[in-house]
């Protein structure tokens, strides 16, 4: 009962300091609605539509008008100029008017009618993985399309009848289907984990500024003394308004997911809820480890700093780990989003029996054991004046 | 160190003389030395960056992706089929599993991203000449991931029936050519000019270094301010201290731009195909805009530590701000105007423009002239700030 009242009594010195220090109050309070604004506006749309690319058409003829009409009215394609040399085209991409280049050749509708395999070409910079993606597939899918058709004909016109003449040309078809993510929209892809990589980058630097400030401005023992003198009690209240805040963040970017951009829930929301609680804590965790070795504020903040943003890249996010050399492979597991991020891909999207989730859920655990190992520390640093006011 | 504020005396307006430019410069490259926070993160940030990522994307492709196969029909064509998805190099069939639990549990436990299943009665149906069924399930929660499954699986299924469409073919009395033609009279053909392997870290490299520049800048700047203003330290010609300040920053990013394009680039084979001297163009114009920036701005803060709080998160909406990582089409248009007045999104594009797709400067002169022309802007505003802080300094 009396660890309850000392945890009371700093929370709510910690509260009064949030209140009254503006560069807290900023981290805390108005960043992290800044930074789920932001993301949400820019994955809101989530799919890429009506890519501008340019056409070089030198057979101008009926067949190559065809093909062109079908690439226009793929999703993710539009036509945007026609010109008459593929250096001109080529222009128009440099200036990002274009996207990729498409060159039909003049023989292109001679060389069908005359039996003689002919070749679309496709141009791109390579400059944009994603854009380049979408082209790619969808006017892959045009070209595959208009070519089934020709073969159709051909066949009916050899005397094959209409359903024999599908069968010749598609054998064995390939049903797709895909799990997690089944319209392939960017935004479910891109904007969890890009708003969860801000929501990390939050709870470090908040939490290192929060145990670093005591030292940098000699408000130590102040601090401890707001709880009796009980440190469980100091460190508990100090880190208790991040952990609640950046918990409260993530319950807002699961609502804008679900009720704005219309992600479904396929496993447990619940489970979800408390690994998020676990992995803001572990990440905490590491944040009060580094001030503490550090005890340092800006030293402390520039390491934890580094730290929070290599996060995005070792999670796999958007470049998977297991395509990295096989000696970066292991720092992956360094990081608390690696995990995190499974578990919300688990649980949200791909409706994962939770029995697969709760090593996961036990590593982040471990994390946080971490504050176990640097308490000695933390008392020597908290007592004795040497650690204080560096800057 | 304290003697770089008490060297000047504001008040005498005769000591301004041209070793006073120098002086600036020294005093600058002083106080960054003897601040380790922000020589970590002007000098030494960039190069510590650009390496772990280059060690991070240097792989570049996604190859080898493990798949899991169930063979319902155990017959010689499903084994042919079997032997055409393990040619790959995109996917590797890791497993052959007797059913779909199994399968699952591969798949839930990350070991694989992909499952084919082929039906039964497929060898029974293919030389029937029924169509036939093969089933993909793929994981949409990994985009790279999913592209190269979806894509090497359906060129193995399609090679495979394409063999299987030129069998019947043939038995129907036509020839070898005449069914090549008739089974793609229309192929496509996809080229990509100037990063071939499709490498993930040749096309994200470029847009990481370029906005690295503006962020660490603003952030070491910021710092640098609050230390310059607690030493006193200020000069009477405002102007010149502006111009010598962005000489050193020229200096110190023009050298880690040459270890990193000179070194680190050749060293993880990422693309460089531009004129080296469109290239300092580019680099010199946005170093100036993004210091002359950072300079502005860093009159804004208070304490040393503000900076890096409040503006690292920035970093990845920057980014995306640039719209080259990911497409600007599919995201709000104001939203994107808004983030030119960044001098990282014209710098983004210019430089991948330029470096990577081998443009000249005349291909990227809207990106040109926005940069000069923020330059310019910036460059006012941190002389007007500059100078209202002496103005208040006098107070």
């Amino acid at each position: 009962m009396q660890l309850i009242n000392n945890i009371l009594s700093s929370f709510k010195r910690e509260l009064h300091e949030i209140i009254h220090d503006r560069l807290y109050r900023a981290i805390m309070l108005v960043i992290p609605f800044v930074m789920i604004l932001f993301f949400t506006l820019m994955f809101y749309r989530g799919e890429i539509v009506d890519l501008p690319i340019a056409v070089v058409d030198k057979s101008h003829s009926p067949m190559s008008r065809k093909l062109l009409t079908m690439i226009d009215a793929t999703q993710g394609v539009k036509i945007a100029y026609e010109t008459q040399s593929i250096e001109e085209a080529k222009e128009l991409m440099l200036h990002g008017k274009a996207l990729a280049i498409i060159y039909i050749d003049k023989d292109f509708e001679p060389n069908i009618f005359g039996g003689i395999p002919t070749k679309v070409k496709g141009y791109t910079l390579g400059t944009n993985i994603s854009a380049d993606g979408v082209i790619e597939s969808n006017i892959q899918q045009a070209v595959m399309t208009l070519s089934s058709g020709i073969t159709l004909n051909k066949l009916q016109a050899m005397g094959v009848g209409h359903n024999e003449a599908v069968v010749e040309i598609i054998p064995i078809n390939i049903l797709s289907h895909i799990v997690a993510n089944p319209y392939l929209n960017y935004g479910y892809y891109l904007a969890p984990l890009f708003m969860f990589m801000g929501i990390v980058i939050l709870t470090v630097v908040s939490t290192i500024y929060a145990f670093g400030r005591e030292l940098r401005y000699s408000t130590a023992l102040e601090w401890l003394n707001a709880s009796q003198n009980s440190m469980p009690a100091a460190v508990i209240g100090k880190m208790l308004p991040v952990t609640i805040i950046m918990t409260i963040m993530i319950q807002l970017i699961l609502f804008i997911l679900m009720f704005i951009m219309g992600m479904e829930c396929s496993g447990s929301y619940l489970y979800i809820t408390l690994s998020s609680i676990l992995f803001i804590i572990a990440y905490q965790s590491v944040a009060i480890t580094i001030i503490l070795l550090t005890s340092n504020l800006r030293l402390g903040l520039s390491l934890g700093g580094g730290y929070a943003v290599m996060a995005f890249t070792f999670s796999g996010i958007t470049f998977p780990v297991t395509a990295m050399f096989d000696a970066i492979q292991p720092l992956s597991k360094l990081f608390p989003l690696s995990y995190f991020s499974e578990i919300f891909i688990d649980q949200m999207m791909l409706g994962a029996p939770i029995s697969y989730d709760t090593p996961k859920t036990l590593i982040l655990m471990l994390f946080i054991l971490l504050i176990a190992f640097i308490w000695r520390r933390l008392n020597r640093v908290v007592h004795n004046e040497k650690y204080w006011r560096k800057d | 160190m304290k003697s770089i504020g008490e060297k000047i005396d504001i008040n005498d307006a005769s000591i301004i003389n041209k070793s006073d430019f120098l002086n600036i410069i020294r005093d600058e490259f002083k106080m960054i030395i003897s601040d380790g926070g922000v020589l970590l993160i002007v000098v030494f940030a960039m190069l510590i960056y650009t390496t772990i990522y280059s060690l991070a994307y240097g792989s570049e492709v996604v190859e080898r992706v493990s798949i899991a196969v169930i063979d319902n029909d155990n017959s010689t064509s499903s084994r042919a089929m079997i032997n055409g998805l393990r040619s790959g190099p995109n996917t590797e069939v890791c497993y052959e599993v007797e059913n779909m639990p199994e399968a699952k549990h591969l798949f839930y436990s990350r070991d694989i991203f992909g499952i084919v299943v082929i039906p039964s009665g497929f060898e029974r149906d293919i030389i029937a000449g029924t169509q036939t069924n093969i089933s993909t399930i793929l994981d949409g929660s990994h985009l790279l991931l999913y592209k190269q499954v979806l894509e090497q699986t359906t060129e193995d299924v399609l090679t495979y029936s394409a063999s299987v469409e030129a069998m019947h073919l043939v038995a129907c009395g036509a020839n070898d050519i005449e069914s090549e033609d008739i089974i793609q009279p229309v192929a496509y053909e996809w080229h990509i000019l100037n990063n071939p392997s499709m490498g993930y870290g040749s096309f994200v490299m470029p847009s990481i270094i370029v906005v690295i520049i503006q962020q660490t800048l603003l952030i070491g700047l910021g710092m640098l301010g609050v230390r310059r203003r607690t030493l006193a330290n200020t000069q009477t010609n405002v102007a010149m201290s502006v111009f010598a300040k962005l000489l050193v920053y020229i200096s110190i990013y023009g050298i880690n731009l040459i270890i990193i394009l000179g070194v680190l680039w050749p060293l993880f084979g990422f693309p460089y195909n531009g004129k080296t001297i469109d290239v300092i163009v580019v680099m010199m114009l946005y170093i100036i805009a993004s210091s002359a920036l950072a300079l502005t701005i860093s009159h804004l803060f208070k304490r040393r530590e503000a900076p890096l709080m409040l503006l690292l998160w920035s970093s990845i909406p920057i980014l995306l701000l640039a719209g080259v990582s990911y497409p600007m089409q599919a995201f709000p248009k104001w939203l994107y105007l808004i983030g030119r007045v960044f001098p990282s999104s014209s710098a983004v594009n210019a430089y991948v423009n330029i470096g990577t797709a081998g443009a000249s400067l005349s291909d990227v002169a809207t990106d040109i002239y926005t940069l000069l022309a923020l330059a310019i802007l910036y460059i006012i505003t941190a002389i007007v700030m500059e100078y209202k802080y002496l103005l208040s300094y006098r107070k």
